[in-house]
């Protein structure tokens, strides 16, 4: 009676953990597509401004494997999982701007045929969890980039800093919410870029 | 009257689990004689630092004891008054302690994790109430972690690149390696012109600030 007792414990959980699966160690993401809606930018397309998206770099923690984007905490004991992105961050990013840009109505060029290039470098995209396995959990992303624009000559005319922090409502498991608050965030900065005058302003000058 | 002696101790404690964001101090409202704000002004730059070394100070405006969370912050503000856009490489910026020793920055994620990590409340409530205590009170902890996060991240100095005429704020976050007294010389803060190579070190000479637990 007394064995039977001590064993129904771990029983109970083994069963639980077999029941809600164990997590696997990585969770492939297919894309990551923000939702924009830009209106033409009379700035872009009275002008027919060419533009070019130069690759960017990253300064991303070199631990972190390229195309890992965050983790995930997954099954009844919320082991951590890898979220894997088919595409690099740089990617999305320069993906992201240029479906903004096309948007406002530039024109995507290649470098050689460009007014101005934009560029620059990806120091944060990242999502993960709070989840302790015994209280609400939510989800928490980051992205952090500079965009920088260069005239065609090489020289840099404007530079900033886009970030943004979002995160999920809290909810008993925030899994399903990881890449929409990374996708969220991701729209953010490329939607406050987009409609920041001084960004205009450079492309102007 | 007995019945309500653990209700009441209880709240009292899960009070000591809440986060309140204090308001962003405004530089320039303390730059009056008495402020402790340090100012360098080049020909392309001016950085305008306040440190807030103290427990008092750390406590009412990020929540934590710099010495026993290991966290050293300072508010930052950097002016561009130059002609071009400059970077602010707060990776190779640092803390100067005595002539040879040098604290590095922390990344957001570092000082958030250390500045929840120093909180032990959760464990205390556990120990002393059990189970209903530890539910309760993590619950507490997930709303206390997320206003934590997002107050960290509102306040952080967060621009790497800053334009002409353009000014970027927030604290920076400074590694304590040990846990000890210790006195702070200097910050230096290693900025670039975009449109130039060689790095540009500004180097604040703090006078009397004394990490202490006090």
């Amino acid at each position: 009676m007394r064995v039977a007792s001590v064993l129904a414990f771990p029983a109970c959980l083994a069963v639980m953990a077999l029941a809600s699966g164990c997590g696997s160690s990585t969770m492939a993401v297919d894309a990551i597509t923000p939702s924009l809606t830009l209106q033409p930018d009379a700035r872009a397309t009275t002008r027919g401004l060419k533009v070019a998206i130069e690759e960017f770099t990253t300064t991303r923690d070199k631990n972190k494997k390229t195309l890992v984007i965050g983790e995930a905490k997954t099954g009844f004991f919320n082991f951590p999982t890898d979220i894997v992105a088919s595409e690099s961050p740089e990617h999305l990013v320069a993906s992201a701007l240029r479906e903004g840009l096309t948007q406002t109505g530039c024109q995507i060029v290649d470098l050689k045929d460009a007014d101005f290039a934009l560029g620059g470098q990806v120091q944060d995209f990242w999502v993960s969890e709070y989840a302790t396995g015994v209280s609400l959990e939510y989800a928490k992303a980051y992205v952090r980039y500079d965009l920088t624009i260069k005239r065609a000559e090489g020289n840099t005319v404007w530079g900033n800093t886009l970030e943004r922090y979002e995160t999920s409502g809290q909810c008993w498991d925030a899994t399903a919410e990881d890449i929409p608050t990374l996708t969220r965030a991701l729209q953010h900065t490329v939607m406050s870029v987009l409609q920041d005058d001084a960004f205009w302003n450079a492309l102007s000058k | 009257m007995q019945q309500l002696i653990g209700p009441v101790v209880f709240l009292l404690l899960a009070g000591c689990a809440s986060y309140e964001p204090a308001k962003h101090p405004d530089l320039k409202a303390s730059s009056g004689a008495d402020s402790n704000e340090i100012v360098v002004t080049t020909d392309f730059i001016e950085v305008h630092l306040v440190p807030l070394f103290g427990a008092k100070q750390a406590g009412a405006y990020l929540g934590i004891n710099p010495v026993r969370s290991k966290i050293m912050p300072i508010i930052l503000r950097v002016v561009n008054t130059s002609d071009g856009p400059v970077r602010v490489e707060l990776q190779d910026s640092f803390l100067q302690i005595g002539t040879d020793e040098r604290w590095r920055t922390l990344s957001l994620t570092e000082a958030i994790d250390r500045a929840l990590r120093s909180d032990a409340h959760v464990v205390g409530w556990t120990i002393a109430f059990g189970m209903p205590a530890w539910l309760i009170a993590a619950d507490q902890a997930t709303a206390t972690n997320q206003t934590l996060e997002q107050d960290y991240h509102t306040k952080y100095f967060k621009p790497t690149l800053i334009n002409v005429g353009g000014t970027g704020q927030g604290v920076v976050f400074f590694d304590v390696p040990q846990k000890r007294e210790t006195r702070v010389s200097s910050a230096t803060i290693r900025l670039r012109k975009l449109n130039g190579d060689q790095p540009i070190e500004v180097r604040l000479a703090i006078e009397e600030d004394v990490l202490s637990e006090k």
